[in-house]
Order: structure tokens, then C-alpha cells, then sequence
């Protein structure tokens, strides 16, 4: 997706985090906050040049992309494809140099996605204190991809 | 983990969604293959087709023999929970038109997926375990 879609996706992500209460909604706060990362990482990505913003987008099965017109109501064709948006980095893996802002960004995106075995798709108490460090692993790695979204584009080979 | 486990994770999840906007489409989607997930395991365990040790992510990742049990045991709810996956790409990971119109989908395939998990009984003979000679 091009990096204005990422970010208008950033914005309503970060509007709705506003109105949850952490605690309570963690399981949907949690996963807003990771899926807003993962916008920003994509759109850091193709800042930097080392993806493209391509006009699939990622399936859940690594490789797999969607083309953006239905082929029938509510159903869109799946093709392979070279990366254009990653659902973790890694996922499908990158050519090319990742710079270390990158992989700063991804280390405090995965501290989120590591939540969701055990809080959303496990069963394990939600508090405080799972909040913060959730919070503060969001904030590190969006930080990080803002200022890098900040900088000069591409000069990645 | 155990099958009255999902149920009130699942309900959880389904009162934060019941906070969602139409604008919030990825989170209504997302949210509701979590949910859905959360009632596919109930399902499958209170069948006997997985046990509670084991849950599953997606119906991708069950293996091949039960994901054709849970198909015959529970037809709607693996045809409505893949129905929300198919939105994930499309308008949580892509930037397809109708956002709104596809979290309402979601929302309602949800309700399907919930209605079938919580009607299923066991499955009433032992499933035999079968591994394919090498």
C-alpha cells in the first residue's frame, strides 16, 4: 500500500486506541496498537526503498498476496508475489540491507506480538502492568518509524 | 486450554467489539477472528476432534483429517469463520473499498460462527487417530 494509505490506517488505528480502555479491551488494544506498528513499519520500509509500495496486499500465509478487486462478491484472488507490504518483519523475508532503525522498530513491535499468545489467544490475567510495558514497547517502536518516516527517503540497497 | 475458557474469552473480545465504530473496520474484522477462533477451539474440543491442549490459530493450521471432521461436524462454522478471514487481506492488510460494509460482514459471521460453536455436542463415536504408513 502506498505510505499515505498506511498512515491514514495509523490515524483511525490511533483514534480507536483513545476510546478503549487498556485493561478492559486489551485483547482489541493491544492488536490495534500492533497492527498501527506493523503500518508504520511497512510504510518505513518503503521510505527507505526497501520494499515497494505494491498494489497486492499480504495474505496470513506467508507469499500469498491479494489482488485488490473482488473477482465475486466478497471473494479476491490469491497469487504469489515478491514482497510489497510484510506482515512481520521477516514475513516474507526481505532482500537487501535492513538498517538498524528497522530492526530497533521490529525488536519493540515483536515485545507486542509476543503478548498475543498468551493474553488473547491464551488466557493469561490482563493488568497494569501488562498495559505498560505493551504501551511502552508502542511508543518506542512508533518513534522510531515516525523518524525515520521523518528523514530523507530511500538510499537503501 | 479448556472450551468454558474460550467461551468467556470470546465474550470478552465480543464486548469491546460491541464498542466499535463502523470506522474501526479492521479491529471489528480482526476482532472477530479472534473471537471466531476462540469459539472454533470450543468447538473442536467439545467435539473431541482437538484436545484442550491444543488450540489452533487458524483452520489453515489444523491438520488436513480434522480440519475434514470439523467440516463435517460443523459445516457453518468453519464456512463462516474462513469467511472473515477472506476480509483480513483485503481491508485490514489492504485498502480495498466498503471497509464498513466488510466490518459489518465481519460482525455477522461472527454471530453465525458463535450460534454453531455453542450448539455442537460431542462427536458420539471414538475418532480413530490415524497416521499414514511411511
Amino acid at each position: 500500500m502506498e505510505i499515505a494509505t498506511h498512515r491514514e490506517k495509523i490515524e483511525r488505528l490511533t483514534d480507536l486506541l483513545t476510546r478503549l480502555e487498556p485493561v478492559e479491551d486489551f485483547e482489541i488494544w493491544m492488536w490495534a496498537s500492533m497492527t498501527a506498528a506493523t503500518n508504520a513499519l511497512n510504510a518505513a520500509l518503503h521510505h527507505l526503498g526497501v520494499t515497494e509500495p505494491g498494489k497486492l496486499y499480504p495474505h496470513q500465509i506467508p507469499g500469498l498476496y491479494v489482488e485488490p478487486q473482488p473477482v465475486e462478491e466478497w471473494h479476491w484472488r490469491k497469487v504469489f508475489a515478491a514482497p510489497g507490504d510484510v506482515i512481520h518483519l521477516g514475513l516474507p523475508p526481505l532482500a537487501g540491507t535492513i538498517p538498524d532503525g528497522v530492526f530497533e522498530a521490529a525488536k519493540a513491535l515483536a515485545v507486542i506480538e509476543d503478548m498475543r499468545e498468551e493474553y488473547v489467544r491464551g488466557a493469561q490475567p490482563i493488568g497494569p502492568q501488562l498495559v505498560d510495558q505493551c504501551a511502552a514497547a508502542y511508543r518506542s517502536c512508533m518513534t522510531i518509524l515516525e523518524d525515520i518516516l521523518a528523514g530523507p527517503p530511500g538510499g537503501v540497497s | 486450554m479448556i472450551a468454558d475458557a474460550h467461551r468467556r474469552k470470546a465474550e470478552r473480545i465480543e464486548r469491546t467489539l460491541a464498542k466499535l465504530e463502523p470506522t474501526d473496520y479492521e479491529m471489528r474484522i480482526d476482532g472477530a477472528v479472534l473471537a471466531a477462533s476462540h469459539y472454533a477451539n470450543l468447538a473442536l474440543h467439545r467435539l473431541g476432534i482437538v484436545p484442550e491442549t491444543h488450540d489452533i490459530i487458524h483452520t489453515e493450521f489444523l491438520e488436513v483429517i480434522d480440519y475434514r471432521r470439523l467440516e463435517v461436524a460443523a459445516g457453518v462454522l468453519v464456512e463462516a469463520l474462513e469467511a472473515i478471514e477472506e476480509l483480513r487481506a483485503p481491508f485490514v492488510r489492504g485498502a480495498a473499498s466498503g471497509g464498513a460494509e466488510a466490518g459489518e460482514r465481519a460482525l455477522a459471521l461472527l454471530a453465525r460462527v458463535r450460534e454453531a460453536a455453542m450448539k455442537v455436542e460431542p462427536i458420539a463415536v471414538a475418532l480413530p487417530k490415524y497416521t499414514p504408513r511411511k
